[in-house]
C-alpha cells in the first residue's frame, strides 16, 4: 500500500526530524532568552556590588568607633546572596558587615546603636529616609532621580551600562570625601532639591 | 501539585541548573570587587559575560582576557593566551626564538613592533625593542591581559605600533587570602606557586612567587642547521643536527604590590636560571649553551584622589633593570670556518680555520631604564575630561663580550687552528655594541568629549623627543556612537611610531649586519571602523575593518659582499577585518571565537608580506557540565602564510586542538585542572631565518595536571 511504502515512511520520518529540529531551535532560543535575562539581572547587581565595594576605596569617612564597616540594604534586597562574599573583605581595617533593613522604621530603630557607613536604598523604597543629620552616611540609591533629589550617589543605566551620578552638594554637606577617580567616571549633579 | 508529575530528569535539571547559577554568581562577584569604577562603568549589562575595559582605552579596539578565562583555556604561558586574541598570532623571533606577536600582518625579526606593559609600565627594553631574551612570565600571577590592536603611540609613545599588550597582575583584592598550587606535566615540566594578601599597617599587600621548570619538547627536531651547511661545504662533521631545539627553561618570578589611599607601589623580579638557546645563537644547535638573565621593575604611583575638587594629579616613577648573559657555542666543536682578514666569518675572502673546541662566546648586557610621568586630569568642565601628561625616560645599555672569533680576537687568519681560549672584548672597540644611552621627553594632551548623549569624541596627541633621532608627533581621533541599545559604532584614526633600537643603531664588528646612526623611526597611519553588536541578551559580536600604511620600515639592506646595514627601506600597506562572537547558549554551554583576515603587502613590490597568516580562526566551546566542573575544547587554525620566492622550506597551514578540564572550589577550597595541549600532535611550523635550512617546529602534544588550594 502506498502509505506504507518505504519512500513515504522516509519522507514522513524526515518531516518528524524537521519538526524536532525546529522545536529544538525554538526551545533553545526561548531558553537562551530566558537564561540571558537571568544573567543580565545577575550582572547588573554584580556591578552594583562591585561599585559598593569600590566606594570603600574611593570615599573617605571620618573616624568612628564602630567595630565593623556596615553596609545597610534598605527595602527589598535586590542583591540576594550574590553580595554576601563582600563580608569576607575589609574596609579601613574593619570587617565589612551587611545589614538588611526592611523599611524606614527598621532603619530608625537600629540607627541609635549602629552606624550605616553605606546606606543602599533599593528602588522599593518610595520615600527615602531623612539622614541629613548623619554626616557620615553615604547614601546610594537606584531610583531614577536619586542623586538629583539629594541622594549622594545614584546608579543609573545609560547605554546599557551602569553609571554613577554624584551629587556634589550632598557630599559637601556631609563629612565624607570623594576621590577624583570616582568623579572622573561619574556624571556630576550640581545642587538638587535638598531642602 | 502532583509530585509524580516531576520526572527524575526534570528534577535533576532543576537541581543542577539552580546550583549552576548560584555557583556562577558566587564565583564571579569576586571579580567585580576587584574592578575599578572605570571598568565597572564600561560593562554592558546586556551580555552574558561582560569583560572590563579601562575607560580611556575604549576609544580603541581592545580585547581583555581575564584570569578565569586563562584558566578555562588551560594556558600556562603568555603566548597561549595571546594566540586567542583576534588578529594576534604568536610566531617566533629570529635569533632568540622567543615568541613574536604578529598583529594584523605586521611582524619584524625581533618583535619590536609591539609594546608590552606590566601594570601599565613599559617592560620592553631598547636593546632590540622587545622583552629581555627568554622572558617567559608565568600565568598564575596575572589577573588579566589587555590587548590593543592598532596604534597606541598617542598615549603610550614608541613601539605602540602594531599593538599594545598590557599585563595586569593580581592585587590584594584579587588574591584575597592565600593561594598555593602545583602543576606537573610531560617533558619534565613542573611549576609551583604561592600567593598571599594581607592588610599591613594600613596597606593592602599582595605577594606572589612562582617557580617553573621544563626540559622542553624533545620532538622539536631540526634536521639541519647553519653548521650543516658548513659541514656539507667543507667535509667536516661538527653539527649537532639532527637534534632537538633546546627549549628548556627554569624561571623564578615574583611580584609584590602595596596599595593604600593615594599610593600604588609595585615590584617585579624575574630570574631565568637555565634557559636553552633554542635553535642556537648563530642558528647552529647548542645543547649546552645557556641564555640567562634577571630583571627587576620598581613602580611607584601617587594620586591626589580627593584633595582637589575638579582635578586629579598623579605621579608615576619606575625603574627597570635587566641583566642578561648568554654563554654559548656559536658553532660546535671541530667546526671549520672561512675566516676573513678581519677575523670574522667571510665567504668571499677567507682562509679555513679549525675550531677543535668550537666557536665560543660569553655575551652580556645590562640595561637601566628610569622613567617619570606626571599627569593631570581635569573634569571640571561639563562633558569633558582633559588629560595632560609629561614624561621623561632614560635608556641605557652597557655590554660585555668575550669570544674566540672575530675582529680583535683572530688577528692573523693564516693560522689553521684556534683553540677555545676566550678573549675579553668588553670596553674595547671590538665589542658587539658600544655602551650607549638616550633620553626621551614626552608630552600628551587628550580630551574626552561627550558631544551628545550617544556620541563621544576622544582626541589626543603625543609629542616625543628622542635625544638620538629627534622629535615625533602622533595624534589620534576616536568617534564612538551608540547607535541604539544593541549597536555601537566606532571610527578611529591613529598615527604611531617605532623607535630605532640600540641594536639597529649601533651593531658593530658583526660579520652579517651593521648598525646605522641615522635611522628614522618607522611610522604607521591606521584607520579603523568597528561595530559592537548585541542582538540578544546572551550574544555579543564585534566586527571591524582596518587599513594601515607603514613608512620607513627598518630592515637589513645589502651594502657590500655578504654585508648588510640597517636602513629605512620599504613601506607596507595592509587591510583586513576581524570578527568576534561570544554566545552564552544556556547556563551550561558557551561558544566563543574569532576569525581574523588580513592582506598586507610590501608597498613597493606589491608582494604579500611573507610568514604571516592570512586567515586565523579560534573557537572555544565551554561546557559547564556540573556546578563546579567545566570542560573546554578549543581549536586554533593558522592558514595562508606565503614564503619569499627563493624560499622552498615547507610552511603549511596547521590547526591545533586543546582540551582542558577544570574543577573549581571543590570542598570549597580545592581547584583541579588537567589539560591536553595540541591533542592530535600536529607539527606546526613557524618561519625561521633564511640561514636555517628548515622552519622552526612548535611544541607537539603535551599534558599536565594541576592542583591548587585557596584559603
Amino acid at each position: 500500500m502506498h502509505y506504507l511504502s518505504f519512500d513515504y515512511l522516509s519522507r514522513r520520518w524526515g518531516t518528524i526530524i524537521n519538526i524536532i529540529k525546529w522545536l529544538w531551535v525554538v526551545l533553545s532560543l526561548g531558553g537562551l532568552l530566558f537564561s540571558g535575562t537571568l544573567y543580565a539581572g545577575d550582572i547588573e547587581y554584580k556591578i552594583k556590588a562591585g561599585y559598593l565595594y569600590n566606594f570603600t576605596k574611593f570615599v573617605t569617612w571620618p573616624e568612628d568607633t564602630s567595630a565593623t564597616f556596615n553596609i545597610c540594604i534598605l527595602g527589598n534586597d535586590p542583591f540576594g546572596d550574590l553580595i554576601d562574599p563582600i563580608e569576607q573583605r575589609t574596609a579601613f581595617g574593619k570587617p565589612i558587615k551587611l545589614l538588611r533593613l526592611e523599611n524606614n522604621s527598621t532603619l530608625a530603630k537600629i540607627s541609635k546603636s549602629t552606624l550605616c557607613h553605606i546606606l543602599f536604598i533599593s528602588s522599593s523604597i518610595e520615600t527615602p529616609p531623612t539622614v541629613k543629620d548623619a554626616k557620615n552616611v553615604l547614601t546610594v540609591g537606584e531610583s531614577e532621580h536619586f542623586a538629583s533629589n539629594g541622594g549622594m550617589i545614584g546608579f543609573v543605566t545609560e547605554d546599557s551600562r551602569i553609571k554613577l551620578q554624584i551629587n556634589r552638594q550632598a557630599f559637601q554637606l556631609s563629612e565624607l570625601k570623594v576621590s577624583a577617580k570616582l568623579l572622573e567616571v561619574a556624571e556630576i549633579i550640581e545642587g538638587g532639591n535638598h531642602d | 501539585m502532583n509530585i509524580k508529575a516531576i520526572n527524575p530528569a526534570t528534577f535533576l535539571m532543576l537541581f543542577c541548573c539552580a546550583y549552576t547559577k548560584a555557583a556562577l554568581a558566587d564565583a564571579e562577584v569576586e571579580d567585580y570587587f576587584a574592578m575599578s569604577p572605570a571598568e565597572l562603568a564600561n560593562i554592558p549589562v546586556t551580555i552574558a559575560t561582560g569583560t572590563p575595559r579601562p575607560m580611556f582605552q575604549s576609544a580603541a579596539i581592545t580585547s581583555v582576557i581575564t584570569a578565569d578565562q586563562i584558566k578555562s583555556m588551560g594556558a600556562t604561558e603568555l603566548h597561549e593566551v595571546l594566540e586567542t586574541v583576534p588578529g594576534v598570532h604568536a610566531s617566533l623571533t629570529e635569533g632568540g626564538n622567543d615568541y613574536n606577536y604578529t598583529i594584523r600582518g605586521i611582524k619584524n625579526t625581533a618583535n619590536s613592533q609591539v609594546l608590552i606593559l606590566l601594570n601599565g609600565t613599559r617592560i620592553t627594553t631598547p636593546f632590540i625593542g622587545t622583552l629581555m631574551t627568554g622572558t617567559e612570565m608565568p600565568i598564575e600571577a596575572i589577573q588579566r591581559v589587555e590587548v590593543i590592536r592598532g596604534p597606541g603611540s598617542a598615549l603610550y609613545g614608541a613601539d605602540a605600533f602594531a599593538g599594545v599588550i598590557n599585563i595586569i597582575t593580581k592585587k590584594a583584592g584579587d588574591i584575597n587570602g592565600t593561594r598555593a598550587g602545583v602543576r606537573a606535566g610531560n617533558w619534565d615540566t613542573q611549576s609551583t606557586w604561592g600567593q598571599h594578601s594581607a592588610e599591613l599597617a594600613g596597606w593592602n599587600v599582595a605577594t606572589s612567587l612562582q617557580y617553573q621548570h621544563t626540559q622542553g619538547d624533545g620532538g622539536r627536531i631540526m634536521n639541519a642547521d647553519a653548521q650543516t651547511a658548513f659541514d656539507n661545504a667543507l667535509g667536516t662533521n661538527a653539527s649537532h643536527a639532527p637534534g632537538a631545539l633546546n627549549s628548556r627553561y627554569e624561571t623564578l618570578n615574583g611580584h609584590l604590590n602595596l596599595q593604600r589611599k593615594h599610593w600604588d607601589i609595585g615590584f617585579w623580579g624575574f630570574n631565568s636560571m637555565d634557559a636553552g638557546t633554542r635553535a642556537g645563537v648563530a642558528n647552529a644547535l647548542d645543547p649546552k649553551g645557556v641564555a640567562n638573565g634577571e630583571q627587576y621593575l620598581s613602580d611607584v604611583r601617587f594620586s591626589t584622589e580627593d584633595w582637589l575638587e575638579d582635578w586629579e594629579l598623579t605621579a608615576h616613577a619606575s625603574y627597570l633593570h635587566t641583566d642578561f648573559l648568554a654563554q654559548f657555542q656559536a658553532f660546535p666543536n671541530n667546526a671549520k670556518l672561512p675566516i676573513g682578514p678581519n677575523g670574522n666569518i667571510n665567504l668571499s675572502n677567507f682562509s679555513l680555520i679549525s675550531f677543535p673546541d668550537g666557536v665560543n662566546a660569553n655575551v652580556g648586557r645590562s640595561e637601566n631604564i628610569p622613567s617619570m610621568e606626571l599627569t593631570s586630569i581635569y573634569h571640571g568642565l561639563d562633558r569633558h575630561v582633559f588629560r595632560l601628561n609629561t614624561g621623561f625616560r632614560y635608556e641605557e645599555i652597557s655590554t660585555t663580550e668575550s669570544k674566540n672569533i672575530g675582529t680583535g680576537v683572530i688577528t692573523d687568519n693564516t693560522q689553521t687552528v684556534v683553540n677555545g681560549q676566550l678573549t675579553n672584548l668588553t670596553g674595547t672597540p671590538f665589542v658587539y655594541l658600544a655602551d650607549t644611552n638616550r633620553s626621551i621627553w614626552s608630552l600628551v594632551a587628550q580630551d574626552e568629549w561627550q558631544i551628545a548623549k550617544n556620541w563621544q569624541l576622544t582626541s589626543g596627541v603625543r609629542y616625543d623627543n628622542y635625544s638620538d633621532f629627534g622629535g615625533t608627533l602622533n595624534p589620534r581621533l576616536a568617534l564612538v556612537w551608540d547607535i541604539n541599545e544593541q549597536l555601537t559604532g566606532k571610527l578611529l584614526y591613529g598615527r604611531a611610531f617605532r623607535a630605532p633600537n640600540f641594536s639597529e643603531q649601533g651593531t658593530q664588528n658583526n660579520p652579517v649586519v651593521l648598525g646605522n646612526k641615522h635611522l628614522k623611526p618607522e611610522t604607521i597611519n591606521t584607520t579603523e571602523l568597528a561595530f559592537d553588536y548585541r542582538p540578544l541578551l546572551s550574544l555579543h559580536t564585534t566586527l571591524n575593518v582596518y587599513y594601515y600604511e607603514i613608512n620607513n620600515l627598518i630592515s637589513a639592506v645589502p651594502v657590500a659582499n655578504g654585508l648588510n646595514q640597517y636602513q629605512n627601506n620599504g613601506n607596507q600597506n595592509g587591510y583586513g577585518s576581524e570578527f568576534e562572537w561570544e554566545w552564552q547558549w544556556n547556563q551550561q554551554w558557551q561558544i566563543k571565537g574569532n576569525y581574523a583576515w588580513q592582506h598586507a603587502t610590501n608597498a613597493d613590490t606589491k608582494q604579500r608580506i611573507t610568514g604571516v597568516p592570512e586567515h586565523h580562526i579560534y573557537v572555544a566551546l565551554g561546557w559547564h557540565f556540573s556546578p563546579q566542573w567545566q570542560l573546554q575544547p578549543q581549536l586554533n587554525w593558522i592558514s595562508g602564510r606565503t614564503r619569499s620566492l627563493n624560499d622552498q622550506r615547507p610552511l603549511d597551514d596547521y590547526e591545533t586542538v586543546d582540551l582542558t578540564l577544570r574543577g573549581k572550589k571543590l570542598f570549597k577550597h580545592l581547584n583541579l585542572a588537567a589539560s591536553l595541549r595540541n591533542a592530535f600532535n600536529e607539527y606546526p611550523l613557524e618561519p625561521a631565518t633564511l640561514q636555517l635550512p628548515q622552519n622552526l617546529p612548535l611544541a607537539g602534544r603535551s599534558f599536565y595536571f594541576e592542583a591548587s588550594i585557596d584559603f
